[in-house]
């Protein structure tokens, strides 16, 4: 694709800085939310362990056994996902970063586009990736979920979360994110602690959130490490208007501490993440159980430029990164809306 | 011979599918049929909907 430009005939000062697209921080990464599994090149396996154990009345005989280790295997297999936009210097002789062109019709080289405007490749990469390590489903998932019966009880998928899998489109790299492994566990429906859902307003976010609360197991909320609840971006503001609703005395159903990059909002203690969970879900489960697998975390904020020929002017910009989503314990994991 | 009385099952039980609820309908609209349980309003309003989706769906 070439440079989508339009420009303004350079005449004078331009104003510096660029003034860049706003866009979703990494926070997965760049704040820790979830488990990394890096230096994979290929797969890994991951492994839950728990043990069973039955107490019997004692008989000074040779009791028959009861109870054990209860193992579990997940492979985690990043797929690897390429980017790549060619463009052409030579598309901005014209404009305001000629103004930083060294002279000689060789030169069409912008520090100012290379630092201000293709720099913005890694950190648009790096939203995507996230993008994809929340809500991505590969085409052979999509299948399997659009191939079980719904029902409204534990252990069967609404008909809701199966249309809106329907709906989403297949991940062209074949990745499956959080979500998609939650709702579908390798060969089956995933074992998810289900809580029914509706469509979230301000006004009833408060009631929403009680529900799934009041689903996390017990044993869970006594354990070292506190669950999270990782939430669609949307509801961040859900809540502050259900906080704050105009006219009513203020219900403070959610805790928001701090402010800008350093708030946090938590619900009765847990914490409330906001990421880009497909809108709807809800899920909720202990950080370190959900691993982002790759074969290296700087992979997804770097980006590559080079001449497509040598002896042409056309660039390419190209970003590779691998990238798997898996998630343990999931028979402790709560899932809003699935 | 009599036609077999499918046994009423509740929509919220484990495992229970919409397609096991669709067999034991005989014709009522969700609402009658939750009667049969002791569903909250909340548990009905709920299936109304997804019953509903799940009909679509297999259009």
């Amino acid at each position: 694709m070439a440079i989508t430009y339009t420009p303004v005939e350079i005449r004078g000062e331009a104003v510096s800085p660029i003034i860049q697209e706003v866009m979703f921080a990494n926070k997965t990464v760049n704040k820790g939310l979830v488990n990394f599994a890096d230096d994979v090149k290929a797969d890994t396996i991951i492994t839950e362990a728990a043990i069973t154990v039955a107490g019997q009345a004692y008989t000074g005989e040779a009791l028959t056994a009861s109870g054990g280790p209860v193992l579990k295997d997940r492979r985690a297999i990043p797929k690897k996902i390429e980017y790549k936009y060619e463009f052409k210097m030579e598309a901005l002789r014209s404009s305001r970063f000629n103004r930083d062109m060294a002279s000689g019709a060789w030169n069409i080289d912008s520090n100012e586009f290379n630092s201000q405007v293709l720099a913005m490749t890694g950190p648009k990469v790096s939203e995507d990736a996230q993008l994809k390590f929340w809500a991505a489903f590969s085409t052979t998932t999509k299948a399997a979920i659009a191939a079980l019966t719904p029902g409204a009880g534990q252990g069967s998928i609404t008909a809701a979360a199966q249309t809106a899998v329907a709906g989403y489109t297949a991940d062209p790299a074949g990745v499956d994110g959080v979500l998609s492994r939650v709702l579908y566990d390798e060969t089956a429906l995933g074992a998810y602690i289900k809580v029914t859902g509706t469509t979230v307003t301000s006004s009833n976010i408060a009631a929403e959130y009680a529900k799934i609360y009041a689903a996390i197991p017990a044993d869970l909320l006594e354990a070292a490490e506190q669950p999270k609840m990782y939430a669609p971006y949307a509801h961040k503001q859900l809540i502050k208007v259900a906080n704050n609703a105009v006219g009513a005395a203020q219900q403070v159903n959610f805790l928001v501490e701090g402010s800008g990059d350093n708030e946090v909002i938590s619900y009765n203690g847990i914490i409330i993440e906001f990421v880009p969970m497909p809108t709807g879900f809800v899920y909720v489960n202990q950080p370190s159980v959900i691993f982002w697998s790759t074969d290296s975390m700087a992979d997804v904020a770097s980006f590559q430029t080079g001449k497509v020929k040598n002896d042409g002017d056309v660039m390419f910009a190209r970003t590779i990164y691998t990238l798997d989503a898996t998630v343990m314990n999931q028979a402790n994991g709560v899932l809003y809306g699935g | 011979m009599a036609k077999e009385k499918k046994e009423k099952v509740n929509p919220f039980d484990k495992g229970v599918t919409y397609l096991d609820v669709f067999e034991c309908l005989e014709g009522k609209s969700i609402k009658e049929y939750c009667k049969n349980f002791d569903l909250t309003d909340e548990q009905v309003e709920f299936l109304e909907k997804d019953f509903e989706i799940f009909k679509q769906s297999k259009k």
